[in-house]
């Protein structure tokens, strides 16, 4: 059976449990949650998961994050999944970058931190319905 | 001609040594030789006695020698033929070994210096007596059996007590055994071996011994220890050092007078030693030097007598070869050192030196005393001699001495009394000369002086001229005084009236010389004269003294003409200055009518003349501010002078100018006051210039102030652009808890609306078995404290979902999930549950639901300390302490506020290592140090591109507190670190930096008396601030 993976990228261990708390409760057991602490261990994580015949449908991304920021990583990404949704989430990014990643990366959305629950799920929802 | 040739060699020679010498060297030289040659013959004459001394001596000593041990060779052979008799005749039984021991002892009674005497029979049975190492004797005996018996022997002789047997012994294999049977009846030495079980070296005399019918019986033999002959060698009586040995011919040492041991001990056998290793130094040297002579010790055929140096210590030497037909091929050796003997020489030779050095001594003394008899009169005839020759004629030598050298000095004597009388004879001729001509001059001196003393109290210049046939004849000058004209006016006198008048002033001089003896009436004139390159001015008068003469009185009269000329001339000037001059000159009455007025002051006034402006101006009516009269009146009458009194003023035609004025009062003798004199300036474009400096003052002093503004501002600036550059980083710093806390309120208060209402219900509708499951299920998470990070908890997600699956539960992996969020790590206890409860799904959920309340809570608390460590650096960091006064602080506070404000930038992949030392706080302005450290860990972060190594070492040193700050980066390069603290320059692009950073960190460093320095190769700059710790 091919399950639907989320998958969310943040530095912050803290986001990313407050994430999975909200996503479970949002969309319970009909999507997989997957979650890493940077781009890299995210592209191993999708590496992994198509590895296992599930496909990663969303991305959730920080954008300020070590080594490598969350356009870079969204950018990669991209190269080979042009088709799936990516959502940055982030507390502070030049607009530049936001800029070029909805253009380079067809950038679903990008959210501000703190961010709303209702209002990233509803984004995600209507991500994921279209 | 060679004795001509000689006698002035001579005469050259000594004619250069003193007489002393001369007398004494012949005297002295003589015995010097003689008694030179006396000891050197004496002590040639002592060598050549020693030498032949020597020489009998050692060849009496080797003699001696080779007797001896002819004779103690000869003793073995001797001893074994008695035995051999004995045999012969029956007189000793080669069956009856017992008989043989007593015959072997009384042999012994005669041959008491023989070691052993034994004898061997072919059937390997023995008999010996042997002499131990302390004389003991004892019997050996083989018989019967094949072991050694050693028996004791009592005083008969008779066989005593076995002491000792040993086990396996066969005479027949011993060497001197076999010797013998070879030489086949003859005697035969063995080679020098060492003795058994005594570390001493022996040799063996043996001879077989047949029957009548040609059958080997037996051996016999008789042993001699070399012992015995050192013993002897060391007793021969022999010059102290000297020493004798005896060696084969192979090298190897036979016996030596040295009681150095004759052979090497391994473990207890005894081996000979050769001479050449020996460690008698005189002994081995002999040995190399006979070998170095001959080559091989065999070549040395007869005596030989030879000398060589041991540490440059001549030694006699003699050798001796001994020969023996039955093998014995040895070399008898006598070395003496030389020393021994030549000791009484080297005393008779001293005794003899120093015989010499007393004579030598003696003759010297007799030849000086001597020499001084014949001299000393000598001498003092030569003193006398010469102070004659000075002139000290009561000079007389006394008469002594030998008899030529009396005569020579009456002779002196009498001569220099004669000498003396024709001196003095003389010198009163002379007294009486030099008086006369004394009172000669002195009666001419007077008249000249009286004549001179006339003239030389006159300054003029008197000439008396005498004419003829209507011409100047004769021109005669008096030896007046005309100081001023003539540096020396002898030059003048007699010249002729040519040389006198010259020129065409001449024709006018002689004319009125003329006139004055035509008229007879004395003429006065005055004239100019060049004298070199001055000018004199005369007046002078000519007085006929007869028809044909006149006396000429001529007075220097420059002096008055150079000043009314100067007068003149000064006049001059002055009037030229009144005239010509820049300034208004002026004089005026204190009512303030003009006096007098220059041009100058006509101009600046506006008039057309200085008369004009007399006429028309009262300087009452000048001042455009008529104060300034009064002021000037009052001044000028309280101190009587005034200047540089400024006012403005009208001209003629109404303009007004800025003047100067300079102004005193001038009274007459009676101190009435005349008027006021004074100088005016037009000071108007001055004045103009001032105002127009003062304006650029003022300019200046604005444009400073707006600079220091700007520059406040800059500073600011930078700090606020250096804060701006952080506020990308501090809004995600502080955005990123934020929304961890908004999600997890959110969270929490959806679970207080959707479960705490049903929760009785739940808890109702729950078996006890599900009671138990459930908080089992609750606690589990009270037991996780440490957060996972993600990949822990896939990992744990993973296992527990291959756990689940094995049991086969669906959607194994959401479960699993939901279990590690519970905090289930260990899913064994809970699989009842999952498998067999209908509500383990609700269970499971509402577990779940409070596991998220509490890491919700959780988060929320972490998350609210980032924010506020974040907004507190911030709010330290922004800190500005308005009173401009040190505050105490401490500097590593200050750079922990730093390095968490730029926490975000650093976690980016730069490694911090933070070295903190034990540092005092410091007065210091904390927030402009914070300014620095934000500069230095910016620069750093932006030179490692963000990646790399940042340390910060603080430490104490000395009386300074030292920060490092070292980076990873690529390094300031040469050529710009010069520049970097300069203000406004910046390797950034424009709009990042504005330069001022470096240059504001050197700024607030200098404002804390501190240092900052810089290093930098590429991958490694460390900026240093040093700050004192006692400002």
């Amino acid at each position: 059976m091919c399950k639907s993976v989320i998958l969310c990228v943040d530095d912050e261990v803290l986001v990313l449990n407050s994430l999975e708390i909200e996503l479970r409760k949002a969309f319970g057991n009909d999507y997989g949650y997957e979650f890493a602490e940077s781009g890299d261990e995210a592209l191993e994580i999708i590496a992994e998961i198509e590895e296992d015949g599930h496909q990663v449908i969303l991305i959730v991304s920080d954008w300020l994050m070590p080594r490598m920021k969350g356009d870079e990583f969204l950018k990669l990404v991209h190269i080979n999944h042009p088709n799936m949704v990516k959502i940055l989430l982030t507390g502070q990014a030049s607009e530049e970058a936001i800029e070029d990643a909805k253009q380079q990366v067809n950038l679903y959305a990008c959210m501000r931190k703190p961010w709303d629950t209702s209002e990233l799920i509803d984004v995600i929802k209507s991500a994921l319905n279209k | 001609m060679s004795i001509t040739f000689l006698n002035r060699y001579l005469a050259k020679v000594t004619a250069k040594v003193s007489l002393r010498t001369v007398l004494i060297v012949p005297v002295v030289l003589p015995i010097f030789v003689v008694v030179g040659l006396v000891g050197y013959f004496s002590w040639k004459n002592g060598e050549k006695a020693v030498n032949k001394l020597v020489n009998q001596l050692m060849e009496e000593v080797s003699d001696r020698i080779q007797e001896r041990l002819n004779s103690y060779l000869a003793t073995p052979d001797q001893i074994n033929k008695l035995n051999k008799h004995a045999l012969d005749l029956g007189q000793i039984d080669i069956k009856d070994l017992s008989s043989m021991e007593r015959h072997f002892w009384q042999q012994y009674q005669v041959y008491n210096w023989v070691s052993q005497i034994q004898f061997a029979t072919s059937d390997g049975e023995f008999v010996a007596l042997a002499v131990g190492e302390d004389d003991t004797l004892t019997y050996q005996v083989r018989e019967f059996t094949k072991e050694l018996r050693i028996y004791g022997i009592d005083k008969e002789g008779n066989r005593d007590q076995m002491l000792k047997s040993v086990e396996n012994f066969d005479p027949r294999e011993l060497p001197w055994y076999t010797h013998a049977v070879k030489a086949k009846g003859q005697p035969v030495w063995t080679k020098i071996y060492p003795k058994m079980k005594s570390p001493t070296l022996a040799i063996t005399l043996a001879q077989a011994y047949y029957d009548g019918g040609g059958n080997l019986q037996g051996v016999l033999a008789v042993d001699l220890t070399l012992a015995r002959i050192s013993e002897f060698l060391s007793s021969l009586p022999i010059a102290k050092q000297g020493k004798t040995f005896i060696l084969e011919n192979t090298g190897n040492l036979v016996s030596s007078s040295s009681t150095k041991a004759l052979f090497k001990l391994t473990g207890n056998q005894a081996k000979p030693i050769a001479a050449v290793d020996f460690e008698d130094p005189l002994i081995k040297a002999s040995v190399e030097y006979l070998q170095a002579q001959f080559g091989n010790l065999k070549e040395i055929d007869n005596t030989k007598d030879l000398k060589f140096k041991l540490d440059g210590q001549e030694q006699f030497l003699q050798v001796l070869p001994l020969r023996n037909v039955r093998g014995i091929n040895w070399l008898i050796v006598v070395v003496v050192p030389t020393q021994d003997f030549r000791g009484e020489i080297t005393q008779n030779t001293r005794t003899t030196v120093l015989i010499y050095i007393i004579a030598l001594v003696i003759a010297v003394a007799i030849g000086i005393v001597n020499a001084s008899w014949v001299v000393q009169p000598i001498l003092r005839l030569n003193a006398s001699a010469k102070n004659l020759a000075k002139g000290e004629w009561e000079q007389r030598v006394k008469v002594e001495g030998a008899a030529e050298l009396g005569e020579l000095a009456k002779s002196f004597n009498t001569m220099a009394g004669e000498l003396q009388t024709t001196v003095a004879a003389l010198e009163k001729t002379n007294v009486e000369l030099e008086d006369k001509v004394w009172e000669r001059t002195a009666s001419l001196t007077a008249v000249e002086e009286e004549m001179v003393a006339v003239f030389g109290a006159m300054t003029d210049i008197i000439l008396i001229i005498e004419v003829q046939d209507q011409a100047i004849e004769n021109v005669e000058v008096a030896p007046t005084n005309p100081s001023s004209m003539y540096q020396d006016y002898s030059e003048l006198i007699r010249e002729t009236i040519q040389s006198f008048y010259r020129y065409e002033t001449a024709l006018i001089w002689s004319k009125q010389v003329w006139e004055t003896l035509e008229t007879g009436n004395r003429v006065d004139f005055e004239y100019d004269l060049c004298v070199g390159y001055d000018r004199f001015w005369f007046t002078a008068s000519i007085t006929p003294i007869s028809d044909k003469s006149a006396i000429w009185v001529a007075r220097d009269i420059s002096e008055r003409k150079q000043t009314e000329e100067a007068l003149r001339a000064a006049e001059e000037n002055y009037r030229s200055i009144f005239v010509n001059a820049a300034e208004g000159i002026f004089q005026s009455t204190p009512e303030g009518v003009y006096l007098s007025a220059n041009p100058a002051l006509a101009r600046m006034y506006g008039y057309s003349s200085p008369e004009e402006l007399i006429y028309n101006l009262k300087s009452t009516e000048l001042y455009v501010n008529p104060k300034r009269r009064q002021d000037f009146v009052t001044a000028i009458k309280q101190y009587g002078t005034i200047s540089n009194f400024e006012s403005q003023v009208y001209r003629a035609d109404g303009q007004i100018i800025w003047i100067s004025e300079n102004v005193h009062l001038v009274h007459d003798e009676e101190a009435q006051l005349l008027y006021y004199e004074g100088t005016v300036e037009n000071i108007t474009a001055r004045k103009k210039a001032e105002s127009a400096l003062q304006q650029k003052n003022q300019d200046l002093a604005n444009t400073l102030r707006q600079l220091r503004e700007t520059q406040e501002g800059l500073i600011q600036s930078e700090k606020m652009a250096a804060l701006g550059q952080l506020i990308a980083g501090v809004a995600h710093e502080v955005n990123t808890p934020l929304g961890a806390i908004r999600s997890s309120v959110n969270n929490i208060a959806d679970f207080l609306e959707e479960y705490l209402e049903i929760l009785p219900e739940f808890f109702q509708e729950l078996s006890p078995q599900c009671h138990q499951y459930f908080f089992a299920l609750l606690q589990q998470q009270t037991k996780q404290e440490t957060a996972l990070s993600t990949r822990e908890k896939r990992k744990l997600i993973r296992s527990l979902k291959g756990q689940l699956g094995e049991v086969g539960i669906e959607e194994a992996d959401y479960i699993a999930s939901t279990l590690i969020n519970i905090g289930v790590y260990n899913v064994a206890p809970f699989l009842p549950l999952l498998t067999q409860e209908e509500k383990s799904e609700k269970i499971l959920n509402m577990a779940y639901q409070l596991a998220t309340l509490r890491s919700s809570t959780k988060t929320i608390a972490t998350a609210a300390d980032r924010a506020a460590k974040v907004v507190f650096a911030l709010k330290t960091y922004g800190r500005y302490d308005h009173s401009g006064e040190k505050t105490k602080a401490s500097i590593i506070e200050g750079i922990e506020t730093v390095l968490t404000i730029y926490h975000n930038q650093l976690k980016q992949g730069i490694e911090l290592v933070k070295k903190y030392g034990n540092i005092p706080t410091i007065l210091c302005y904390p927030d402009e140090l914070n300014q620095v450290w934000t500069n230095l860990v910016h620069n750093a972060v932006q030179a490692m591109d963000n990646q790399g190594e940042l340390i910060i070492d603080v430490h104490r040193s000395n009386s300074w507190i030292e920060v490092k700050v070292t980076d990873s980066g690529t390094g300031i390069p040469l050529d710009i670190k010069n520049k970097i603290f300069q203000p406004f320059f910046t390797t950034k692009p424009p709009g990042e930096g504005s330069g001022l950073g470096l240059d504001i960190v050197k700024k607030i460093i200098d404002k804390h008396d501190g240092k900052i320095e810089v290093e930098s190769v590429p991958g490694k700059t460390t900026f240093t601030v040093l700050l004192p710790i006692e400002s």
